[in-house]
């Protein structure tokens, strides 16, 4: 749990530091202003790509989940692809919710989450870049993402849906580098009834995209 | 699991961002052509080519060429060279040729706003370089894999800079600030703005001239390039030497402009290089007749014209071919005048009259005396010669002083007839005796009148008929026949003298009495000419006593005449000449005014010249150069450049 904190955390403070730390000055000369252009460094249009993610699931209940698995998607153009996304989770109780069972026998009438199945869109609604180190660029296109599918936590099936940024980022060699940070909204039937819950997923995924004519 | 499964996605992932990281490398585009566009007229990709220049730091004197054409095409005033570029005379030259085009279009505007020319770019490149419409200033669509990033003052290496609309920003030209380039002593000038205009450009072209001496003179680069500029540098020196105000500033200075303007014409352009621009010889005869002509330099002036006889254009040939004869002729240059004047303008010319004078008298100062006589009656014949034509006025007594050097015969009336119309012949004859008295020729005078006194019928005419013959006997010393034309004119008939009352006598013996008084007035000064050798001094005493006799007869006679005062003061005169005279003394002696009598002996020629600054004196004119820009080519080498100089000899109009 500490140890994925301090990675989002720190990822979330790298991708900051890199925005604001590496101005667009670094190579500004004395020059007129004018506007440039610049080939994608990594053009999505007609392409499949597949990531390998890990990710959590934060929810208001007494689960921790943590879980990996991969993401498969096409874009049809260099705005919207489409994807499907799979995930293997471990969900285990958090300290109070271990306390009060163990201290007196209750337990939640939730269940535990295991896997997550879901499909939908992304949307590239710009195109960035960062420098770093005054020497390396990293090229992304931040995402809006909706998805929706199910989750399967014991023996139920609970209607997902998520909704939340992304991060796409381009390396050589048709590496991708994704960050995810969705929130998901679950119904799930419990004994009391059907009832929602919000949730908070964050996502590391690597991966590959061919990459074609890339530069 | 999960755990260790994170570790390896995190291990992997921390792998493949190390070896997949993107430097940031310049993108480095391969130079593209860079005057092709502009070739093209595609001014947005030539100034894309610039700036990716810039933007990927392959900066050069190519790229600062180009930069000058831009600051042309868009109106800006190119920057100055830098020592780079100076360091390569070639492309300096390239560079430089730029700049006098904007000076050029600076003092064309100038001159318009002066003069309320609107188009003042007519015959230049101007009429297309510096419009809205000759460019393509939109720049070509963006590929649709091309990021746009706004803009900025950034400079990303990966980055190129986006082409751009290029504004027409032409119509403050003329607002531009005089430069302060100018040194020496056309810095010291205070002149016009107009005037100040045409000296930058004057010294810019010097300068270009200084770049060509640094390079080759054999290349055919260097050869037509300074053809170009000392071409257009003698329609600027002909400009400058029309500007009074040049002229009143620096009188010395601007003499010194001109004539090494003129030397340079003279000496520079070959007709090969010439023909290569496509500036005929016409053209460039044109600009050394009138800057010759301006200077009164009569042989280039000469060698220009004569070049210019033969243009195609025929009012620029006749122009040409008059402005030829008129030189020679005032710089009597007979043989010269002569040689090019073999025959008379078309009458509808408006140099016709002064040409004829020109070219007839021309072969009459070689002695070619039928060939003067032949043209002048080409030239006279049935022409009227009234006072408002002074040079057919003028060649039409060159031609009676000229006929009045031989005997009358057949010839001499005929010749007489052709001369106009045969109506006022007996007017002719008249003429033309008159200029034979002048001559001392009094046999032709008398020849030409005699036969013909009983057939005058004209009462006015009689009279002056008689003064010739009597002037003709005086200077035949024929005192008989003097007598006898002297009596006709003083004659008072009794009958009449009865008829017409005392106070109207002077009005019906006008005409007779004033030529009785020019005879005799006309006597003294001939007499005064004859010497003070004895025979001579005993004839004058004869024809005083003859003058002083017919004086006293017709005061005696005729007190009322109307030019009684006159001939009474002559008679005085010729009677204190007298050895034996009349009166012991002269009668003006204590007068008041001693001066009215004054009489002055000795004859006067008048001149038979017309009034030469009258001449017509066309101006020869001839568009000015397209263009003096070399448009480089991209991947050749300057020296090959001269087929693009863009310079067009066009139709020239005096």
């Amino acid at each position: 749990m500490g140890l994925t904190r301090t990675m989002i955390t720190s990822l979330l403070l790298a991708t900051l530091a890199g925005i604001w730390i590496t101005p667009s000055t670094a190579m500004a000369t004395e020059q007129e202003r004018r506007a440039t252009v610049q080939e994608r460094f990594a053009p999505k249009e007609g392409r499949f790509y597949v990531h390998a993610a890990g990710a959590s699931l934060f929810r208001n209940d007494f689960y921790n989940s943590m879980g990996y698995g991969g993401d498969v998607g096409y874009f049809t153009s260099e705005a919207w692809g489409f994807e499907l996304r799979v995930l293997n989770l471990h969900s285990w109780f958090g300290r109070a919710a271990q306390g009060i069972r163990e201290d007196h026998s209750l337990i939640p009438d939730l269940r535990a989450p295991d896997a997550l199945f879901v499909a939908g869109t992304r949307y590239s609604w710009g195109y960035g870049k960062v420098l770093t180190m005054d020497r390396f660029v990293v090229h992304f296109d931040p995402q809006l993402i909706l998805h929706g599918g199910i989750t399967l936590a014991e023996d139920r099936v609970v209607p997902t849906s998520t909704f939340g940024f992304g991060f796409l980022s381009h390396w050589n060699h048709g590496v991708q580098l994704k960050v995810d940070l969705q929130m998901i909204f679950q119904m799930e039937r419990r004994e009391r009834g059907w009832t929602p819950s919000l949730g908070f997923v964050p996502m590391l995924g690597i991966g590959s995209s061919p990459p074609g004519d890339a530069r | 699991m999960t755990y260790r499964i994170f570790g390896a996605l995190l291990a992997l992932t921390t792998i493949a961002l190390l070896v997949a990281c993107v430097p940031l490398t310049a993108e480095v585009p391969q130079r593209t052509d860079l005057f092709a566009p502009l070739h093209d007229r595609q001014l947005s990709t030539f100034e894309y080519g610039i700036a990716t220049d810039r933007f990927s730091g392959n900066e050069d004197i190519w790229t600062e060429t180009a930069q000058a054409f831009l600051d042309l095409a868009v109106c800006r005033e190119p920057t100055e060279a830098s020592a780079e570029l100076v360091s390569n005379p070639s492309v300096h030259l390239l560079h430089q040729l730029v700049v006098i085009e904007d000076r050029r279009r600076l003092r064309l505007i100038e001159v318009s706003r002066d003069g309320g020319n609107r188009h003042w770019h007519r015959g230049t490149i101007h009429t297309k370089f510096t419009s809205n419409e000759y460019f393509n200033r939109g720049p070509e669509p963006l590929d649709s894999d091309l990021i746009r990033w706004p803009e900025s003052t950034d400079t990303w290496a990966d980055e190129r800079p986006a082409p751009r609309e290029i504004p027409f920003d032409c119509v403050e030209l003329g607002e531009r600030d005089l430069a302060e380039s100018l040194s020496g002593p056309l810095a010291q000038l205070q002149v016009s703005a107009v005037a100040q205009r045409m000296l930058e450009e004057w010294h810019q072209t010097q300068i270009a001239l200084s770049i060509l001496d640094e390079i080759d003179a054999d290349l055919e680069l260097t050869r037509q390039a300074r053809a170009a500029i000392t071409v257009h540098r003698g329609d600027l020196a002909i400009l400058i030497l029309q500007r009074e105000e040049i002229r009143d500033a620096a009188p010395d200075l601007l003499q010194d402009l001109a004539e090494r303007a003129l030397d340079d014409l003279l000496q520079s352009p070959s007709l090969e290089d010439t023909r290569r621009l496509h500036l005929t010889k016409h053209g460039l005869a044109l600009r050394v007749a009138d800057l010759a002509i301006q200077l009164e330099d009569s042989d280039a002036a000469l060698d220009g014209l004569a070049i210019l006889r033969d243009h195609p254009n025929e009012s620029v040939a006749e122009s040409a071919d008059y402005l030829h004869l008129k030189i020679a002729w005032m710089q009597g240059w007979w043989d010269v005048a002569a040689e090019g004047a073999p025959s008379l303008l078309d009458q509808g010319s408006r140099f016709h009259s002064a040409h004829a004078y020109f070219a007839a008298t021309s072969h009459r100062h070689m002695g070619a005396d039928d060939k003067f006589l032949g043209l002048a009656r080409e030239a006279l014949h049935d022409r009227p010669r009234g006072t408002d034509d002074p040079f057919m006025g003028a060649l039409y007594r060159e031609v009676l002083r000229e006929l009045a050097r031989y005997d009358v015969d057949e010839r001499t009336d005929e010749i007489l007839e052709e001369l106009g119309p045969r109506s006022r012949l007996p007017e002719r004859r008249r003429e033309l005796a008159e200029v034979a008295l002048d001559l001392g020729r009094p046999e032709v005078a008398r020849d030409l009148v005699e036969p013909y006194l009983d057939d005058i019928q004209d009462a006015r005419q009689l009279p002056r008929m008689q003064a010739i013959l009597a002037l003709a006997a005086f200077l035949s010393d024929d005192r008989s026949a003097f007598t006898t034309y002297i009596d006709a004119l003083s004659r008072r008939p009794a009958g009449l003298q009865d008829l017409i009352p005392r106070s109207r006598r002077a009005t019906f013996f006008a005409h007779q009495d004033k030529e009785l008084a020019r005879v005799l007035r006309a006597m003294l000064p001939l007499m005064a000419e004859w010497g003070d050798d004895p025979p001579a001094r005993a004839m004058r005493q004869i024809w005083l006593s003859t003058i002083v006799d017919h004086t006293q007869r017709f005061l005696r006679w005729a007190p009322e005449s109307s030019v009684s005062d006159s001939l009474t003061e002559l008679y005085q005169l010729a009677g204190q000449l007298l050895d034996d005279h009349p009166r012991g003394y002269a009668q003006r002696v204590g007068a008041e005014e001693p001066s009215a009598s004054a009489l002055v002996l000795g004859t006067v020629e008048l001149t038979t010249a017309p009034p030469i600054e009258d001449a017509p004196n066309p101006r020869l004119r001839w568009p000015p150069l397209d263009s003096l820009l070399l448009i480089p080519l991209d991947g050749v080498p300057p020296k090959t450049y001269v087929h693009d100089l863009g310079i067009i000899d066009q139709e020239t109009t005096p």
